[in-house]
């Protein structure tokens, strides 16, 4: 299809140099929109959107279940979303599902904490403190920089196939982000109204509590949004690598058994936990940006 | 330039310098050579200048947010090495905390000193008051005029109840008819509040309107105050005065010395 930039039906108007006619011949191809033209609208509306969207994902949902009833490759190989849904009714109802969820809940919930905290601090001290930067500055180059994940089998010998492992690959993969934004906020916060905070009597830690966070809520949210991603992929890594509990030992465990149903609830749970973690970070973010227009 | 000595006087000034490292340079820019000036009980002293000649870091000296090579600086007789609490300062960007509403942004000063919430916001509605915008105290922000963000950098700054008001060309950003609006308020306030105050401006009829003197600083760079012109009216001021004969005639005076003395100080370099 080529790319039309009039609604197609209508023609090309002349150039003119009589305003007023001009005007009045576009009030009147608004009127004349072609079909297309008015799809082209609606499809950029919020309803729209919603409508489009949901639509494709069910029709890719029922090309996948098409495919697997034409049974070019085995079921068990290629699943199917009547296949998921079934597997993932058993699970759920099954008593792993609250020792796997419990297990990556937590981990989650510990791993991000903890990064949240010491991504915010070591944020700030990097962000208002040229020695401070200097002085992390090649830790956190490398760190960045390379696959963290790799460090993964390392964390499971110094602590184990237990929660503390995960904790520490989780920590590791999302406190960097969490750093670096909050860093790069505070260094971009506007000196004057640092300098009028002063005037009227600020300390440093108002100044950084009251004047530089939240001048840098923006900055620090897209990387608590950067964060989450990492943590999930922490932990998935993680818990493949050695655990006995987990969406992450779920995942694992029905891949040994070929059991692809059951490893798409795993991947579908994940995916959901992601989406729940992002569109809470929305609402925070809302909440502290609530004085936006 | 008469100088006293600095008992009793809301601001002093003496042999002032100040100069900026400039990265990559091995010698300091010298934006203000030395000024030398005093601001008296229940004055307001207007300083004019071209743009860049170091008003702004005259402001930034006073305030004690620039640090200073060479002088000295007196508020209420104690000398500025940091902010001091007995000085209001008015910045040319309202400067104002967009997440914080209109009625916290004027109480900051009382919020930082601890003052409790009820005292506070007691005195930011008087504030407000003064400046008339009440009814927008629980507004953010973002949703008030230009004019009305400097009414509440005004009021944000006599809150605390200083001595002294510093004021750096607060209507520079404003549309003429905005700012003369703005002009006529400052001077009813003025009567009301009994401060003493310094008021940078680069508009000659603003500074001949609102000040008892108007200093005239050369361009910069190393910047020296070159004149002092006494303003004789009658407070309060109507803003016709403007367009009075005596009024344009002081106003063309202090023009004709700016532009003298700024060539022969071009001369003279
Ligand atoms: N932080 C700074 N670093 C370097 N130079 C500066 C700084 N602030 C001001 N200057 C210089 O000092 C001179 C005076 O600036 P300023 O005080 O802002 O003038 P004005 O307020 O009269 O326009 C200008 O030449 C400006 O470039
Ligand atoms: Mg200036």
């Amino acid at each position: 299809m080529s790319y039309i930039p009039f609604p197609s039906g209508a023609d090309v108007p002349a150039l003119s140099f009589d305003i007023e006619d001009d005007f009045y011949s576009m009030e009147e191809e608004n009127h004349t929109l072609s079909r297309r033209a008015r799809f082209g609208t609606w499809a950029q509306s919020r309803v729209g959107r919603r409508v489009i969207g949901t639509a494709s994902v069910l029709l890719v949902l029922a090309a996948w279940q098409i495919f697997a009833s034409l049974n070019i490759v085995q079921a068990s190989v290629s699943s199917s979303p009547w296949g998921v849904i079934t597997a993932g009714r058993a699970y759920y109802t099954s008593s792993h599902a609250l020792s796997d969820l419990s297990a990556s809940g937590l981990e989650i919930l510990y791993g991000f904490l903890v990064s949240l905290v010491v991504g915010i601090v070591l944020g700030v001290a990097i962000g208002t403190n040229k020695l401070m930067e200097a002085a992390f500055d090649p830790f956190i180059n490398l760190l960045y920089s390379m696959p963290r994940i790799a460090l993964a089998p390392l964390f499971v010998i110094w602590f184990g196939i237990g929660m503390e492992s995960k904790i520490a690959v989780i920590f590791l993969n999302a406190v960097f982000p969490i750093i670096l934004n909050t860093a790069a906020g505070l260094r971009s916060v506007d000196q004057e109204l640092v300098g009028m905070s002063r005037l009227f009597g600020a300390n440093r830690w108002f100044v950084v509590t009251k004047i530089m966070l939240p001048s840098s809520v923006p900055s620090i949210v897209a990387g608590i949004r950067l964060a989450i991603g990492n943590a999930l992929l922490g932990m998935v890594v993680a818990e493949l690598i050695a655990s006995t509990r987990g969406v992450g030992f779920l995942i694992e465990s029905a891949s040994n058994n070929f059991q692809t149903d059951l490893l798409f609830v795993g991947i579908f749970t994940i995916a959901i936990a992601a989406l729940i973690l992002m569109s809470a970070v929305r609402l925070i973010e809302r909440r502290l940006d609530r004085w936006r227009p | 330039m008469t100088v006293s000595t600095v008992e009793d006087l809301p601001v002093a000034v003496r042999r002032l310098g100040i100069k900026y490292h400039i990265k990559g340079q091995i010698e300091p820019f010298v934006a203000v050579k030395s000024v030398s000036f005093d601001v008296r009980k229940g004055e307001l002293v207007a300083v004019v200048g071209p743009s860049g000649c170091g008003k702004s870091s005259l402001v930034g000296a006073i305030s004690g947010l620039v640090p200073y090579a060479a002088g000295s600086i007196y508020v209420t007789r104690e000398r500025v090495k940091s902010p001091s609490p007995h000085l209001g300062v008015v910045f040319q960007r309202a400067l104002l905390l967009p997440w914080k509403s209109v009625l916290e942004n004027v109480a900051i000063s009382l919020t930082i000193a601890r003052v409790p919430k009820r005292e506070r916001e007691e005195r930011a509605m008087a504030m407000l008051k003064m400046v008339g915008l009440v009814d927008f105290a629980s507004r953010y922000p973002h949703e008030l005029s230009g004019g009305m963000q400097q009414r509440v950098n005004l009021a944000r700054a006599l809150v605390r109840d200083p001595d002294v008001l510093l004021l750096d060309e607060p209507f520079a950003s404003l549309d003429a008819q905005t700012r003369e609006e703005m002009q006529e308020e400052l001077m009813k306030i003025w009567m009301l509040a009994g401060k003493s105050g310094l008021f940078i401006t680069h508009q000659i009829d603003e500074a001949v309107y609102l000040a008892d003197r108007v200093l005239v600083m050369s361009a910069g760079p190393a910047s020296i105050l070159i004149d002092e012109v006494k303003i004789p009216f009658e407070r309060p001021r109507k803003l016709h005065l403007k367009r009075e004969p005596e009024f344009q005639e002081l106003v063309d005076r202090i023009w004709e010395k700016v532009r003298l003395k700024r060539d022969e100080v071009g001369d003279e370099a």
